[in-house]
Order: C-alpha cells, then structure tokens, then sequence
C-alpha cells in the first residue's frame, strides 16, 4: 500500500459550485498549494503555479477564482496557514485528508448583461441608479485613524480618476486608476474596491464606459506586478474585475439597472452588494455610482454631439 | 513619546478585525495613536504623509501588516499587548481552547519540550528534512510520507539507530505506541503482544486479529514498506525487534511482512532468535516454512499468525472461536454461479489484503493478474480491464496518482465494481472495508449503492453475483465493526471474518475441479 500523506483523517467534502473558468485552469496534477489565508468563511489558497483562489461557504456569492462548499460543511475545513493542500482531480488538504471533490459542482459564469436594456437607459436613469446607490452608501459608523487618513487620499484620488475620465484622457485616466490600488484599510484596499465596481460596470453590455476598460486593465495589469502594489486577494479580486468578473451580487446589481429609481429590485441588489465583506461592499458601491455617474455623463455627451435633425434645420 | 513600529509578515486580518484591534489599541490609556494597515505602496505613502516613515516600513510588503503606535514611553507596551490579544484571540478555537497547532518543529519543541515522539506528514519533498530535524532534537519519527528516496532513508535509519531512537517509515502508514494510534489504525486492547510490521494493512489485520481472539497489543512498530529490500536491509525491522526484546510488557513478538530480500530476511530471523522470546513470523507470499531457530515461527497469513501469537501467551484454544471456513457456504455459493462465472475480482483499499487475498488465489490458479503481481506476464495496469482472476490494489501508486486514497476517495473503486458487474464470467467479487482512526466514516455505507448496482446488473442477465466483505475493524472502532458489517448483509454481502478467510473463500467460491 503506498501511503499518500494526508490520506488519514478521511473526510470528503463536496463543492456546491465553482467559478467555471477557474476549473478550466486550476492544476490537476496532483501538485501541491499551500493555504495561503483564513478567514471566517473563506480560505485563501495559492495553486502550485501560483494562482490565488479561494474556497468559501455557501453562505457567501459565487465570485470569481471560488469553490464554495455547503454552510452546513464548513466546519469541516479546519485548514491553516501554510497548511500544503494537493491538486489533483479534487482538493486534498495534505494533513487532515479533508477533500473539496469537484466533480458535480455547478459551474458558475457571472450572468451576463442585458445590453438592449442597458444601452436604452437615459441619463436621467443612470444618474437616478447612482442616487439610489448614494443613499444606500451609509457613512461608517467608526473609522480607524488609518481609514480617516486613507480616506481623505482616497476622495481625492476618485475624483481625479472622474476627471481624467470626463476630460477622455485614456494615459490620465490609467495613471489615475493605478493611484487607486493598494490605497485604503482591509484585505481588500478600499481603492481596490472602488476600482472592482467601476471596472464590472464598465465591462458590462451595452454600456459607453467600455471605452475606459483598455486604461483600467493597463493600469492593474502593466508595470510593477500587481502583487508588489496590493494585497494578494485584491490583486485576484483586480485581476478578474478588469476582466468584467465580480462577485455575483455585482453582476445583479447591473442587471437590476433596468429597475432604476428607488425601485425594490434595484435597492435589493444594492444592499446585496453593500453586504459584501466589511467595508468592501460600501467601496464597491463607490465605484459602481461613480461609474454611472460617469456612463450618465458620456451618454449626454454622446446625445448632445449627435448630428442635429433636418427639420430643425430653418 | 514613543513610536512603536511592528511590521507583522504575511498578516491578512479582514476589515473587523483590523478595526478591533485598532479601536482597542487606541483606547488604551496615553495612546495618542495607532494605525493600522496593509504595507502597500500606496499605504506607505499615505503614513509617510503625516511623517510616519522608517525603514522597517519601506522594507514591509503588501502582506504585511503595518503597526505603527504612538504613545507615551511606559504604555507602548499595553497597547502592544492589547493589539497582541486580538491576534491570539484569531488563534483560538470556537470553544474557547487555544489550539496547539505550530507552525515549525522548533517552535513545536520549544512549546512541548518533553515530547518524544514527531509524526511527519509532509509533501514527500520535505519529509527527509523534518525527519532530520526530529532526529537531532532527540525525538522518535513516523514517515506517514512517501516519495522519499531509499538514500534519505538509509541516513535517517542510521542516524536514528545512532541515537537509539525509532524512524518508522517513510511510508509507515500505522502504529500504536504506548496504547496511543497513529495515522490509520484500530481500536485495540492492550496487552502483550508487540507486532514489528512492514506493510500496513498487514499490522493493522493482525492487531485487529490479536483483539479478535481475546489477546491485546504492547506496541506497534511499522518500518515502512522498503525497509525489509536489499538496499536499506531491515534497519529499522532490526531496531524495533530489539525495542520490542526489551520491552517488560511486550511477550510475544509478531512480525509480518511481504517477503523480504533474502539476505534480509536471514538477517530478521537472526535477530528474533536471538530475542528469547516467542516471535510469530508472517512473510506474507514467502515460500519459506522453517525459520531455523526454535523460538520463532513462521505461518503463511495474517489469521494464523495471529492465532500463534494469542496461543504463544497461554490462551487455551479451545476456549477460541478459531472462524474456521464454513465449507457449507462454499457449496451453497457454488451452487448459485453459473458454469462460466469462473473469476474472482478483487477490489481492495488494503494493499497486504490485496496482497493475501491474490495469493491464496495463486495457491489454486495461474491465471491470477494484479497489478502488485510480482510475475510481469501477469501485471495490470490502473487502466487495463481485468482479465480472469484479478485482484486490484486501489491504494497502490497507479491508482492514487493525482487522486486521493481509495480510504478517502471511494469514487474509483465504486465505479470498478459496476464495471466488473458486467462480466458474465465473473462469480466474486471480493472486497476489503478498513475502520479504525483515520478512515472514511462510513466506508460501507457509501459503498451499498454501488453493490446494489452491480448485484442488479448481473441478475438482469439471470446471474448471481457473489459479493464477499471483509471488515477490517473492531467493536471499539468508531463505526462500530457491528453495524458495518450489518449493512453489508442487508445488501446480500457475505461476510469474511477475517482477510486470510476472504482470500481462501473466493477462491473457493469460484472452484469449478478443474483448477490445479
């Protein structure tokens, strides 16, 4: 009998779901990750090539690079940092011989937009989905001296990446987007989630603000490797929001637009989204109005800079 | 005014923990303040902003965490501390008790000092180093890893025999030292029998036998399954025969294995003769029958050594339940197959199960394919479909690469059971179900299905398909061995008692008179 470390202890676990791109590229061959963070309902992981991915409860959304398993499961991935964790046809953690088994779990793809729906939203409609989200934004009832001092840096950072974009400077607009990353409190830097909400929205069908997506991506993409400017779970979080892939709450949020106003599905969505971890749900929330409020703006400009009726014409 | 900087490496607290520890930090009395964040580029920039800069700072990385704490020169140390029992609170479990995990050997042995014995389950890559490492801080191993190499073995043998210490392994899957289990093993009493084995399902079996009929177990020593080749020459065998020798509460030595090398084995029985004490020898497969020195006997299964260890402390027999083979079974069995179910299918998790069961069938048969056959004219591969008489051992390397052991991951063998249900010429299949610490919790519950399954199929073509169990477990283990043995005779499985008893009666089952 060959004794394969971590066979004892034998517990099997099946996955509710998992990202379908993040099947399609994580390693099989038996090589080993490490766990890499834990969290209450969420151990970090790094595959052996180096991918970040995550395996949580059901409690929480589908998300990109996420394997969930059901809540009632859960206690049962008493994983640790450092723990090695094998990657063959399923999860093995090396010591315990706990097993994430893969097979069976529904594939999850973020649902697509409806670009008809979102293309024919007016101005008016963007700027009152931004309202509703602004009111649903509630100021945090403590902030750190660190948040305060980040924030500040923060609010002002935003607005010069609005600027950059309204001016459609796309190397203005890339370099005030990067001044975004790594800046803030949490796992997930506050400007990280900022930049999540935007980019999901901007990569949605349907929507002007695809034009800002190239300086979005050079930004978290190009230069000094994103894991050297944030930390590694938001440079996974970046890497895929530029890629138009956020948690599934986000991408509800931008199919609830058609819902606009104060409309109860709309504000459900919101609130789904502001449920998302600590402060990173408010900062995506930040980002998302922002860019409505800059999609609300391309579209006048858009509106006003079309060519004039013939019968206008005296 | 102190400013207290302390860059924790790879520290990922989420949001609330972050302000928890900051909010207690800055309410420690004198603290003017206490920042807290991720060491991030633009992080730093935001503390060099309000002039908190130092090089520990720039050298931090994104992972890190950022401390940075002014207060006055006396009370930097309770808001230190303060932001220290939030991290230790992360460390501790939901009931309250601070989980004894470390995160290195040395900080294990700093902690436990006076331990004495290291398990090491490791990627095999590692295994040899932290073996090392145990070994010079003075503390007996197991090697629960494999794909260590045979040099890296011999040293650490050698350096464990210098220190006159123990290195179980690699590959050592099981153990009971002073009454306490060590990865896969049973509930067992003690007693007096010390068992020195080289395969691992091959010492659980006889452990489980030994409770079986009423005796108890002083120590279980494995060795690892190469200990017994040529190359590495039975070092630790030898050690843990002498360890048993002097052990006052150890009577009876048991030593099982897959035949050594020769050399090796003159070498073992050299040893145990000189022990003194009555020794059992099992060198499963072995055509040797004399062992050349009084005191030691060599029997050719598991059960038999088992039965001559429990006698070797004085038991009557008589007073034993010896399970002998129930020869109205077989003939009750061989009624119900039809003339071309001539094939035992063997579906074993135990590789020494595997091992006994295929050569009681090589006692009978020829034609008998495995894929731990020693005769390459025979070998399967974990892809080949079986041919005529075959025995699988599922936990081997051709089937566990990249997936986990059959124990844990049952997924394979099920599916070979329904597919060997299809084959009109097979009478048996026989299978091993393993309890004890560290199995599956329920090994035959998730099995039934798949057994119904097969015993469906092959009485859709107006067959009886004979299904043979064999629990391996005791009425101490968790699952109880009662109940699992339960289940599998409500699925229409008959029971072996023992793995010597499995491999004799599917050979049996399937004898037509015209074998050799």
């Amino acid at each position: 009998m060959a004794a394969t470390a971590g066979r004892h202890a034998a517990r099997l676990v099946d996955a509710v779901s998992v990202d379908g791109r993040l099947a399609d590229v994580l390693p099989t061959d038996g090589r080993s990750g490490t766990v890499h963070s834990v969290h209450a309902r969420v151990v970090n992981l790094r595959a052996p090539d180096g991918l970040l991915c995550c395996l949580s409860s059901d409690e929480l959304d589908d998300a990109p690079r996420t394997i969930r398993v059901a809540a009632a499961d859960w206690a049962r991935i008493d994983w640790h940092l450092d723990d090695p964790v094998r990657f063959g046809p399923a999860l093995t953690h090396e010591y315990d011989g706990t097993t994430v088994v893969l097979t069976g779990a529904a594939r999850w793809q973020p649902t697509p937009s409806d670009a008809a729906t979102l293309a024919a939203l007016g101005a008016d409609d963007l700027r009152a989905a931004a309202a509703t989200i602004e009111r649903q934004i509630l100021p945090p009832a403590h902030r750190t001296p660190f948040e305060l001092l980040s924030a500040d840096e923060l609010g002002r950072r935003t607005t010069g990446l609005a600027a950059a974009v309204r001016a459609g400077d796309r190397a203005a607009t890339t370099v005030a987007a990067a001044g975004l990353i790594g800046l803030g409190a949490g796992l997930t830097p506050s400007g990280d989630d900022v930049l999540t909400g935007l980019a999901v929205l901007a990569a949605a069908d349907g929507m002007l603000l695809e034009r800002i997506r190239p300086s979005l991506a050079e930004a978290v993409l190009d230069g000094v490797p994103l894991e050297e400017r944030t930390t590694a779970v938001s440079a996974a979080t970046l890497t895929e929001a530029v890629a138009g892939r956020g948690h599934q709450r986000i991408h509800v949020l931008v199919s609830a637009l058609a819902a606009t106003g104060a409309d109860p599905a709309l504000v459900d969505a919101v609130l789904g989204v502001r449920a998302i971890g600590h402060t990173s749900g408010a900062d995506i929330l930040t980002g998302f109005r922002l860019g409505l409020e800059l999609e609300a703006d391309l579209r006048e400009a858009e509106r006003l800079a079309a060519p004039t009726h013939s019968k206008e014409t005296p | 005014m102190t400013r207290h900087i302390d860059i924790r490496k790879n520290t990922y607290l989420d949001s609330v923990s972050l302000m928890s520890m900051s909010t207690k930090a800055n309410a420690v009395e004198g603290v003017t303040q206490a920042l807290l964040g991720m060491a991030t580029p633009m992080n730093k920039e935001v503390l060099a902003n309000v002039g908190v800069d130092d090089p520990a700072i720039d050298a931090a990385r994104p992972s890190d965490l950022m401390i940075v704490i002014d207060a006055a020169d006396d009370l930097v140390e309770d808001a230190i501390s303060a932001v220290n029992d939030i991290l230790a609170r992360k460390n501790t479990s939901a009931d309250g008790a601070a989980e004894a995990r470390y995160r290195t050997l040395d900080g294990a042995f700093t902690e436990v000092p006076d331990s004495n014995l290291v398990l090491i389950s490791v990627n095999g890559a590692f295994a040899a180093r932290e073996a090392r490492k145990a070994l010079v801080a003075g503390k007996h191993v197991m090697i629960f890893s494999d794909n260590v190499s045979v040099e890296d073995e011999i040293e650490l043998k050698n350096l464990a025999h210098d220190r006159g210490l123990l290195l179980m392994g690699p590959d050592c899957g099981t153990a009971i030292i002073n009454g306490t289990g060590l990865a896969f093993s049973n509930a067992v009493r003690r007693g007096s029998i010390g068992i020195v084995g080289a395969s691992g399902t091959g010492s659980q079996e006889i452990s489980v036998r030994v409770h079986d009929f009423g005796g108890g177990v002083s120590q279980l020593i494995g060795t690892g399954g190469r200990d017994l080749s040529a190359e590495v020459g039975g070092r630790m065998m030898v050690d843990g025969i002498e360890a048993l020798a002097a052990d006052p509460g150890t009577e009876v030595i048991v030593v099982v294995s897959k035949p050594p090398a020769e050399e090796v084995a003159d070498k073992v029985l050299g040893v145990l003769g000189a022990t003194g004490k009555p020794v059992v020898v099992c060198f499963l497969g072995s055509p040797r029958t004399e062992s050349g020195y009084p005191n030691v006997q060599l029997v050719p299964g598991t059960k038999p050594a088992a039965l001559a260890a429990v006698l070797a402390t004085g038991v009557d027999e008589s007073t034993l339940d010896l399970h002998a083979l129930n020869i109205p079974l077989i003939e009750e069995v061989r009624a119900k197959l039809a003339p071309e179910q001539k094939y035992v299918r063997g579906l074993f998790c135990g590789g020494t199960l595997c091992d006994e069961a295929m050569f009681a069938a090589l006692a009978t048969y020829d034609n008998v394919y495995s894929n731990i056959q020693k005769d390459p004219a025979y070998v399967l591969g974990a892809t080949d479909a079986s041919k005529e008489h075959t025995f699988l051992d599922m936990g081997d390397d051709d089937f566990t690469d990249g997936r986990p052991h059959p124990m844990i991951d049952p997924s394979l063998r099920l599916q070979r059971l329904v597919q060997e249900a299809d084959d009109p010429e097979v009478g048996v299949i026989a299978m091993d179900f393993i309890l004890g610490f560290g199995s599956h919790e329920d090994p035959v519950g998730v099995t039934v299905p798949a057994i119904e399954e097969a015993k469906a199929r092959a009485a859709a073509r107006g067959q009886h398909l004979e299904i043979l169990g064999y629990v391996l477990g005791t009425d101490l283990d968790t699952p109880a061995i009662a109940g699992q043995v339960a289940q599998l005779e409500a699925a229409g499985v008959t029971i072996a008692s023992s793995s010597t008893n499995l491999g004799l009666l599917a050979r049996e089952f399937v004898a037509k008179g015209d074998h050799r």
